[in-house]
């Protein structure tokens, strides 16, 4: 049989872009090439050097920022900067912005046999160093390091474990900005004052706070719309409930000797019940496990919260918010509540962010690792945050009052700069951090944080057990913590839990990490 | 027509069929060409020993799949969630599609077809924000609710609503859209029929159910046919915006699962296998319904 069909899609589609990133003054200086370098080398990148031709360097990056007009990333004064001062030349790809597409490009590029010299990788990458490592295909480092005493030392010693593969070096960890700090608990000094409470410093305290907020109108408004303990979806962002019982969920712990999931352990189980009640009394917000992160910055910024968890960067997003919105607010950092065994603490981070890798097919690995050790001196990244000669002073920053501010205009015009930062140096840079604010003291906000973070005592690369069973083994802590919280489960049914951890891949987890423990 | 016939019968419009050649050569390159790489689900693939390179091992990956203690749950929850999205959702577009030809007010019926295509071009990440914004305690529902006297519920965190927000959301989303293929045929159907029926004194509900919906209904079975062929493919989307560890039980479908285990961990061959069986299952589905269709309504996809 016959059947006629026609169909027609008339689409009319106006999509007007704006583009709204015209700078009205001129810029002039940047376009020039910069006199900074101390030899004025005429020709570009090969400068006056008795060295001879400058080293050539294959590099691939992950790419997104935009460049002024006429400035691309092989052609701007930074790159030439770093290509003077080192006498190199960069023949830099600017690859895709986002993680994923950035490996799997690098791993098309590796299929391909086109593949570059240096590459930085996200720290998330570290399965795809084990398999590349087990191939050959990364440039061995141990005992070439040695010889770059700034690059050996801009790297904490734990962390050079996340980048080896049977012992062996195959890249170089490159920190955080923020270094180790990664949150702090903040409360309403404000808040405190007007209900004449103490800051709390013990977990009985700490909840006799979060009552008086939630019951006592803090913001005075006659309104029952104050929150005790907010609380969403990760449980890494309300850390410092399970540090006061010196547990992290997901995380590694010493105990007698030994590397143990807190997962597993009855001090879990504690902070469980714990934090269950809380649950109960609805002092923790029972919106919890349906609450994105945005809508909990929301509830701080919208001043409906006067005690929570947030990043060291918070005093410059939603706590700045919340000053705009209420000028009294007065928002402080505190020490994490002490739970009944002394604990307290907040989960600490990764000590690294992204990982340079260096190919082995690379000729010139000297020239990349002294680039890569002229970028761990502090002195040597400001050139890139600060800028340089006429980029410098009066241009990416001026002096107020005796303190470091950045030109934002220039700073975010100029925002491909940072990119270019393949290595960081181990001191947190306080100028950088003043610089984005005096006011938001994000020094000592990152200062209190490392001070109280409790890390994961495990950072080798995944095992080969948790590469099989991690995905499975998260989901089921997800879902029982979850539930034990909410009341769904009855708190004993964490028992049952651990069973079925270990027997679904937590033994064998846990007896690889002891190897790797027991070896270091 | 015989053997000999076929092969001169092209020959006096080879212009013609040459206008064949650029979707056919579409349809090697691009979809049968890399079917090819359906080996890795029988590899221990690796990107970079390549698929030459990896190792064979047959049916593990399957085998993986079928054992895991999550394979029960994730395969129900796929199929009870299509068969309701199917029940709910595939009759809501037709609905649509007959109510806005009935129109006669243009300006009302542009304005409407508008606001129905609207959700469509929002990505799941920001209709399943505001899904989530519309449920929660102090959302547009809860607000009706409380209201009128009763207590605000969560249902985003309760597992007896989840399905229900999952199928719903999804009509809401993609029906309107989903509306212009009917209206489409809709619109093809012999204006001089209608004609003939009122005539012959035929009210406007018997025009819908004598014309225009035996008119469109080879349509209605093509597309269904289509659908049955995705039914184990909900797409990552729109679960893993909505769901939270409190309904995983009742949410985590096939997709959410690959996903989580697959593609996190690099497991490009467990992805691919399980990828196979659910367009393996999809095409079995797809065999029988064309057949049943063929059988009782005399039509189908071939």
């Amino acid at each position: 049989m016959k059947k006629k069909f026609s169909i027609l899609f008339v689409f009319v589609m106006a999509l007007t872009l704006l583009a709204a990133c015209g700078s009205n003054n001129n810029n002039a200086p940047a376009n020039e090439p910069a006199p900074a370098a101390p030899n004025n080398g005429a020709n570009e990148g090969a400068s006056g050097n008795d060295n001879g031709e400058p080293a050539v360097i294959k590099v691939f990056m992950s790419g997104g920022a935009k460049f002024p007009d006429g400035q691309d990333i092989n052609n701007n004064p930074w790159t030439e900067m770093l290509e003077e001062e080192n006498n190199v030349d960069l023949q830099i790809e600017y690859g895709p912005a986002a993680p994923d597409e950035f490996m799997n490009k690098l791993t098309l590029k590796f299929a391909s046999n086109d593949i570059p010299d240096l590459f930085v990788i996200p720290g998330s990458s570290q399965g795809w160093l084990m398999q590349n490592a087990e191939l050959g295909a990364l440039m061995e480092l141990d005992g070439k390091v040695d010889n770059f005493e700034n690059l050996k030392n801009a790297v904490y010693p734990n962390a050079w474990e996340a980048a080896k593969y049977n012992g062996k070096m195959y890249a170089i960890p490159v920190l955080n900005d923020g270094n180790k700090g990664t949150s702090n608990l903040y409360i309403r000094q404000d808040w405190l004052d007007k209900l004449n409470l103490d800051v709390p410093a013990t977990l009985d305290e700490y909840v006799n706070v979060a009552k008086a907020f939630r019951d006592q109108d803090p913001d005075g408004n006659g309104k029952n719309d104050t929150y005790g303990m907010i609380a969403y979806d990760s449980m890494l962002g309300w850390s410092h409930l399970f540090g006061a019982f010196g547990v992290i969920p997901g995380y590694w712990i010493e105990k007698d000797g030994a590397l143990v999931q807190s997962d597993v352990q009855p001090e879990m189980k504690e902070a469980l019940a714990f934090i269950s009640n809380l649950y109960k009394e609805k002092l923790l917000d029972n919106e919890w496990p349906i609450t994105k992160v945005a809508a909990f910055h929301e509830k701080v910024a919208n001043n409906q919260a006067g005690v929570y968890e947030g990043s060291w960067a918070a005093p410059r997003n939603e706590i700045n918010t919340s000053k705009q919105n209420d000028p009294n607010a007065q928002w402080v950092k505190i020490a994490p509540p002490k739970g009944p065994n002394g604990d307290s603490g907040v989960f600490g981070g990764a000590e690294y962010k992204t990982f340079a890798v260096i190919s082995s097919q690379a000729q010139n690995v000297d020239a990349i690792l002294g680039m890569l050790d002229w970028m761990a001196l502090p002195e040597n990244i400001d050139k890139f945050v600060f800028g340089f000669g006429e980029l410098g002073e009066g241009f990416m920053y001026d002096m107020v009052d005796g303190k470091y501010a950045l030109n934002f205009e220039n700073h975010n015009l100029y925002g491909y700069r940072q990119q270019l930062m393949f290595m960081q140096p181990k001191e947190l840079n306080t100028k950088k951090m003043e610089s984005l604010g005096a006011d938001f003291d994000l020094v000592g906000s990152i200062n209190h944080s490392t001070e109280y973070v409790i890390p994961s005592q495990y950072v080798g690369a995944p095992t080969p057990a948790m590469v099989e069973h991690l995905s499975t083994l998260d989901k089921l802590r997800a879902e029982t913590f979850t539930k034990i919280i909410v009341g769904e489960l009855p708190v004993d049914a964490f028992d049952d839990f651990v069973e079925e951890y270990n027997s679904k891949g937590g033994e064998a987890i846990a007896a690889e990490v002891q190897e790797w423990h027991a070896g270091r | 027509m015989n053997r000999k016939g076929l092969r001169t019968a092209w020959r006096p419009d080879w212009i013609l069929y040459l206008f064949l050649l650029p979707g056919v050569l579409y349809f090697i390159v691009f979809k049968y060409l890399p079917m090819y790489g359906i080996i890795i689900a029988f590899q221990d693939y690796s990107p970079f020993k390549g698929v030459s390179g990896s190792d064979f091992v047959g049916l593990k990956h399957f085998i993986r799949f079928f054992e895991d203690d999550e394979f029960i749950t994730v395969f129900r929850n796929t199929l009870l969630i299509s068969f309701y999205k199917l029940a709910f959702g595939f009759p809501v577009p037709i609905l649509i599609a007959l109510m806005l030809n009935e129109v006669r007010k243009s300006w009302f019926k542009r304005t409407a077809q508008t606001l129905f295509y609207i959700p469509h071009f929002f990505s799941w990440v920001i209709f399943g924000g505001i899904v989530i914004q519309a449920l929660s305690s102090k959302g547009m529902i809860n607000s009706i609710i409380t209201l009128f006297g009763g207590d605000p519920i969560l249902f985003m965190a309760e597992k007896e609503y989840f399905r229900s927000i999952l199928v719903i959301s999804d009509i809401i989303k993609e029906s309107g859209w989903a509306s212009i293929i009917y209206l489409a045929a809709i619109s093809g159907v012999n204006p001089s029929l209608y004609e003939a029926a009122r005539m012959d004194g035929a009210k406007k509900r018997h025009e819908i159910f004598y014309i225009t919906l035996p008119s469109i209904s080879s349509t209605i079975i093509i597309l269904f046919i289509l659908q049955l062929g995705n039914i184990l493919e909900l797409g990552v989307q729109q679960v893993f915006m909505l769901y939270n560890p409190l309904v995983y039980e009742v949410g985590d479908i096939i997709d959410t699962y690959v996903y989580r285990v697959g593609l996190t961990e690099q497991k490009y061959s467990f992805a691919t296998a399980v990828g196979l069986f659910q367009a393996t299952v999809g095409l079995i589905l797809i065999y029988v319904a064309n057949g049943l269709a063929k059988r009782f309504s005399g039509g189908g996809l071939w």
